[in-house]
């Protein structure tokens, strides 16, 4: 359900080839930059209502990255 | 002398303080300078020759700084390699510099591995934070981690002023990626001179938020703040928030920057609301033009005064600094003292001061020429005047206006892209017939390409297909955003593509599309 909600967010914002999985890497499959990443978490933490630091969004490699912090988020109450 | 005698000195003049400094991890002057003898001594063990080129591969970490001065100190020319660069753009690069050694990390090793047939002459890999050590290693590798914990002797070489240090890779008007080469006199010269008109000290706290493989990045946080003892703080990856908490904790008193940075961290600034800045001393921005709004709202909401540079890989990189005393915001500021500028129209004749021309530099900091490329380097270094390829003037004062581009470039967050390079590859498309490639605005970045191109008669493909195709072949950056297909490109009365006409066409909404 977070990735069918992650790939609404990062089909407005970037173009890939294949499918959205967990393994899919930010830089090398999205093609994003430095200012891409920013504004993709932005978009997921209004999506999901949860709040990622910087230092958590210093350590995202992959959408699976991404799929966990918003789970330990959630679960922390945002 | 040579660049790294800058550490050296700095070593024995404040022994235990920290020179280097990421997330909880420092480490003092005298152990660097340490660790930089050991790597240079494990370089040389492992072959590498005076001169031989060394390709760093590397992200923002400490290690960039262990490698960069260890590479100069054994002798070598470091080969900065941009980390987003793909496997054809790299094995340019190796081939071109004939590089010997590489310094990376675990994470591009499969890359590496990937090209390593097609560049024969790269005989060791060194490769830091290697899973497993040294254990049971091909023969080419050898782990990074070994050779800093090997103790040497300090290593001193016969280094001349005008050794070569660094053979930069700058995008060229040509296509293909050139080499600029600078002595270790450039670079020293360069830093000596920037540190003056910037007021740089040793007490200054310095952030590193720039990539450390572009050239401003490792004048303006590396070797100009290791020469006087500073402190410097390495952030690996530009994050708005991040570096806004970093300046406040740590007591952060000059930063460099990309305008597109200072953008984010404007925007950023607002959502946060609460900052303190109190200790910030010096902000330069170089690499693009700095908007004069951004600018602007730096100086009335924040009470920070950013100071515009400017000049190209070519000069070192820096030429031109506004002093914080006298800033002009709208100009780069004067040339470095012992720097000369002069602005020359089409047949390279100077022209009267405030005419607009081709902006030339002459001085210490000017390269020695490209690599492999003397034609190319005798038709930009004329009589030692370096012809830089802006258009701009010169007001009364001596300070320099960057206004325009001769060449065909985009920038894109700082960093170069000529459309050129981004067109040969289009070309390579089995479906593209034309194509050109020009820069639009974007917010972020400042500037983004945006392709459009023909198709080959009785062909279809979107335009992601070809967003894709570039991705696989150029590094994202250099990558159009948006790829337009239409019927039919303006051309000009011989047929050439009329890049004037298109970008009239674009902003007026007039061209045909497919």
């Amino acid at each position: 359900m977070i990735l069918e909600r992650l790939k609404t967010i990062v089909d407005e914002h970037l173009i890939y080839e294949g499918d959205l999985t967990p393994e899919t890497r930010m830089v090398e499959d999205l093609g994003a930059d430095s200012f891409d990443i920013p504004l993709l978490i932005d978009a997921a933490e209004q999506e999901f209502n949860v709040l990622i630091s910087d230092q958590e969004l210093l350590k995202i490699r992959t959408i699976g990255d991404l799929i966990s912090l918003i789970n330990k988020n959630e679960e922390a109450g945002g | 002398m040579a660049v790294d005698r800058f550490l050296r000195s700095s070593a024995q003049r404040v022994p235990t303080k920290t020179a280097v400094a990421c997330e909880d991890f420092n480490i003092s002057y005298s152990s660097l300078d340490q660790e930089v003898d050991n790597l240079a001594g494990g370089l040389l063990k492992s072959g590498l020759a005076h001169q031989g080129k060394v390709g760093v591969l590397l992200g923002n970490t400490p290690d960039y700084f262990r490698s960069y001065f260890a590479i100069l100190r054994s002798g070598g020319i470091i080969v900065p390699i941009n980390p987003l660069l793909k496997a054809n753009e790299l094995i340019h690069i190796f081939k071109d510099a004939e590089i010997t050694h590489l310094i990376t990390t675990e994470r591009f090793l499969p890359l590496i591995e990937n090209i390593r047939p097609q560049v024969p002459k790269l005989q060791k890999v060194v490769v830091t934070q290697l899973a497993g050590g040294q254990d049971s290693l091909p023969e080419h590798l050898i782990c990074f981690e070994d050779l800093l914990a090997e103790k040497y002797d300090p290593v001193f070489l016969e280094i001349q002023e005008d050794d070569l240090a660094a053979c930069l890779y700058t995008s060229g008007t040509s296509g293909k990626p050139k080499g600029a080469l600078l002595s270790h006199g450039n670079l020293m010269f360069d830093a000596l001179q920037s540190i003056k008109r910037t007021t740089m000290n040793s007490e200054d706290r310095h952030l590193c938020i720039l990539p450390l493989f572009h050239s401003f990045a490792q004048m303006s946080c590396m070797v100009m703040p290791i020469s006087l003892g500073g402190c410097v703080r390495i952030i690996p990856q530009f994050i708005p928030g991040l570096v806004i908490k970093e300046i406040e904790d740590h007591s952060i008193s000059f930063l460099c920057a990309v305008p597109a940075m200072y953008t984010a961290l404007l925007s950023a600034l607002t959502k946060i609301g609460t900052y303190d800045f109190s200790s910030l001393r010096i902000c330069v921005s170089g690499g693009a033009p700095l908007p004069r709004e951004i600018s602007r709202e730096f100086k009335t909401k924040y009470r920070l005064e950013i100071l515009e540079g400017n000049g190209p890989t070519e000069t070192s990189p820096v030429a031109y600094v506004n002093p914080p005393e006298a800033n002009k915001p709208g100009s780069v500021g004067p040339p470095l003292d012992e720097v000369m500028v002069k602005i020359v129209d089409d047949n390279d004749l100077e022209v009267s001061q405030g005419e607009i021309g081709e902006i030339c530099v002459k001085g210490g900091n000017v390269m020695q020429g490209y690599l492999n490329l003397p034609k190319v380097t005798a038709e930009v270094l004329k009589d030692g005047w370096l012809h830089t390829g802006d258009l701009g003037k010169v007001d009364e004062d001596g300070y320099v206006y960057i206004l325009d581009r001769k060449k065909d470039m985009i920038i894109v967050g700082g960093l170069n892209v000529y459309p050129r390079e981004v067109e040969e590859c289009l070309y390579k498309h089995p479906k593209v017939l034309e194509a050109a490639v020009i820069g639009t605005h974007d917010k972020e970045r400042d500037e983004v390409p945006k392709a459009y191109v023909v198709l080959k008669p009785d062909c279809e493909t979107d335009s992601k297909e070809i967003l894709l195709y570039c991705r696989k072949n150029l590094a994202n950056y250099k990558c159009p955003r948006t790829v337009v297909i239409l019927n039919k490109l303006p051309k000009n009365s011989s047929g050439k593509i009329d890049k004037k006409r298109l970008k009239e066409e674009e902003s007026f909404g007039l061209l045909e599309v497919n």
